[in-house]
C-alpha cells in the first residue's frame, strides 16, 4: 500500500516533464532530419500506459485532465483539445486491459493504438474547429507513419525495463 | 439499464458542450482580445521556465552535432567568404555614407521616423510545439521586455513569423508555415529587375514547394525569378524593408486571371534557435 501512495506523488511529477521532454526531443528530431518527416515523440503516452497498472482510474484521468489543459496551454493557448483527447485515451487504456492480458505483444498494440489515436483525434479538433488546414495524405506519409516507426522503436528500446518497473510491481502489491 | 444510458448521454453531451465552449472561447481570446487571463499567462511562465532548463542539455547536443558538421565544410567555405568579405568592406563604407546622406536628407525634411526604422529585440527560443500545422515557438521574452502582439519576427536571415500571445516573461511566436486560417498577412513588396515595385500580401506557406505564396500583387508581369521580396511596411506593424527571400516561380491561379509568387524563405523555418523581435518606430506611438 506504501509504495502506491508513492505512485501518486511522482507519476503526476514525471507526466509532466515528459510533457515538456517530448516537445523537446521532437524539435531536436525536426530538426536532425531537417523538416522533411515529422517525428513526434510520444514518451507522455508510453508513462500513461505503463503507469495505468500503478494507479486507480480515476486519479489518472484527473491528471490526464490537467495536464492535457497545460500542454494545450503552453504549447497552443487553445485549451480544449488535448484536455478532451488524454483523458479519453487513458479512459480507453483502462478500458482495453479490462478485457486483455497485459504482455508485451498486447502492450505495443495498446501503444500503436494510442499513438495514432492522439495523432489522428487532435488532428480532427483542429479540423473541426477550422483550427488548421491539413492535407491527409501529406498527414499519413509524413507524420503519422514515421511518428508511429520512431515511437515503436522507442518501445522495442524500453520495454523490458518499464515492464519490470511497473508491472512486476504491480503484480506484487 | 436504460437509466444508466441515460445518464451516460447526458455527461457526454456535458462533456462535449464544455469542450466547445473551451475551445471556441480561448480561440476567440488568442485571435482578437491578444491577451490572456492571470491564470494562463501564469502557468505559462512557469512552464516556460521549466522548460526553459530542460531545453539545455538537447541544445549543447545540437550545438555539438552542427560543430562537427560545419568542420567538414570549413574548407570551401572559406574560400568563398574571402571573396565575400572583400566586396563586403567595400559596401560597408559605400552604406555608411548612404547613411549619414540619408539622416542629413531626414534632418531637412524633418522627418523623425519613417517606415523604414525600427527597433530590434534578440530572444532564445525555448521550444516549439509539437504539431506540424500549428507551428508556434514560445520564446523568452515577454511583456516585461517590451514585446507586444503582432510584432514581426526575424530568424537569422529573413522574416519569419509574427507574435501572437505575450505573456510576462514569455511569448509565443506563430512562424509563417503555420496554416492558420485567422491570422493577418503580412504585406510585401517585390524589388524588380526595372527599378519598379510590386506589391502583394503573403498569403500561405506551400508545404510542397517549401516556399510562401504571395497573392494580389499590383503588377506581375516584370516580377522574374531571382528578384528579392521584403516587407512594405503598409499595413500598419511591419516596418518596410524586413528580407523575406527570393523568388521561385510565378504561376497562374486556378482561375487563369491572377499570378501567385512562390517566394523561397532566406530563413530556415524549422532550424530556429535564436530570433529577433522587430518593432516599428513609425505609428507606434514611441
Amino acid at each position: 500500500m506504501g509504495k502506491k501512495v508513492n505512485v501518486e506523488y511522482w507519476l503526476p511529477l514525471s507526466l509532466f516533464l515528459l510533457m515538456l521532454v517530448d516537445g523537446q526531443v521532437s524539435n531536436f528530431l525536426r530538426i536532425s532530419v531537417e523538416n522533411e518527416i515529422t517525428l513526434n515523440c510520444h514518451l507522455l503516452l508510453l508513462i500513461m500506459l505503463f503507469g495505468s497498472f500503478q494507479c486507480s482510474k480515476q486519479f489518472l484521468v484527473i491528471c490526464a485532465t490537467i495536464f492535457g489543459a497545460l500542454y494545450d496551454n503552453y504549447y497552443y493557448s487553445i485549451i480544449g483539445i488535448n484536455m478532451l483527447c488524454l483523458p479519453l485515451l487513458v479512459y480507453m487504456i483502462y478500458t482495453i486491459f479490462e478485457y486483455i492480458e497485459p504482455s508485451v505483444f498486447s502492450l505495443l498494440l495498446t501503444f500503436i493504438i494510442c499513438v495514432t489515436f492522439m495523432e489522428v483525434a487532435t488532428l480532427l479538433m483542429g479540423i473541426a474547429f477550422k483550427l488548421i488546414d491539413v492535407d491527409i495524405l501529406y498527414f499519413i506519409t509524413n507524420v503519422l507513419g514515421p511518428t508511429l516507426l520512431l515511437n515503436v522503436t522507442i518501445f522495442v528500446l524500453l520495454i523490458y525495463p518499464m515492464k519490470k518497473f511497473f508491472l512486476d510491481k504491480a503484480e506484487k502489491v | 439499464m436504460k437509466k444508466f444510458n441515460s445518464k451516460r448521454i447526458i455527461i457526454t453531451l456535458i462533456v462535449v458542450i464544455v469542450i466547445v465552449f473551451l475551445v471556441s472561447f480561448t480561440t476567440y481570446q488568442r485571435n482578437n482580445e491578444k491577451k490572456e487571463s492571470f491564470l494562463q499567462s501564469f502557468t505559462n511562465d512557469i512552464v516556460g521556465i521549466v522548460d526553459k532548463g530542460l531545453s539545455f542539455p538537447l541544445k549543447a547536443m545540437n550545438g555539438s552535432v552542427q560543430s562537427i558538421n560545419s568542420l567538414f565544410n570549413t574548407y570551401t567555405e572559406n574560400d568563398t567568404l574571402k571573396k565575400k568579405v572583400d566586396e563586403l568592406s567595400s559596401l560597408k563604407s559605400e552604406n555608411e555614407n548612404y547613411k549619414k546622406e540619408n539622416e542629413k536628407l531626414k534632418d531637412q525634411l524633418k522627418i523623425n521616423a519613417t517606415l523604414t526604422n525600427y527597433d530590434k529585440l534578440s530572444a532564445t527560443v525555448i521550444s516549439r510545439s509539437p504539431n506540424t500545422w500549428q507551428n508556434l515557438l514560445i520564446i523568452d521574452k515577454g511583456k516585461k521586455d517590451g514585446i507586444k502582439v503582432n510584432m514581426p519576427v526575424m530568424g537569422s536571415e529573413g522574416l519569419i513569423g509574427r507574435v501572437v500571445v505575450v505573456n510576462e516573461l514569455s511569448s509565443k511566436v506563430e512562424l509563417l508555415t503555420s496554416a492558420n486560417q485567422s491570422s493577418n498577412h503580412f504585406p510585401v513588396m517585390i524589388a524588380t529587375q526595372n527599378d519598379s515595385f510590386s506589391y502583394g500580401l503573403l498569403e500561405s506557406y506551400d508545404e510542397k514547394e517549401n516556399a510562401f505564396v504571395i497573392t494580389q500583387l499590383t503588377e506581375s508581369d516584370e516580377v522574374k525569378a531571382g528578384d528579392t521580396v521584403s516587407t512594405s511596411g503598409l499595413g500598419g506593424n511591419s516596418p518596410k524593408g524586413l528580407y523575406v527571400g527570393k523568388v521561385k516561380k510565378i504561376k497562374s491561379d486556378a482561375y487563369g486571371l491572377n499570378k501567385e509568387i512562390y517566394v523561397t524563405p532566406a530563413s530556415s523555418m524549422y532550424d530556429i534557435s535564436v530570433v529577433t523581435v522587430i518593432q516599428r518606430l513609425a505609428g507606434s506611438g514611441n
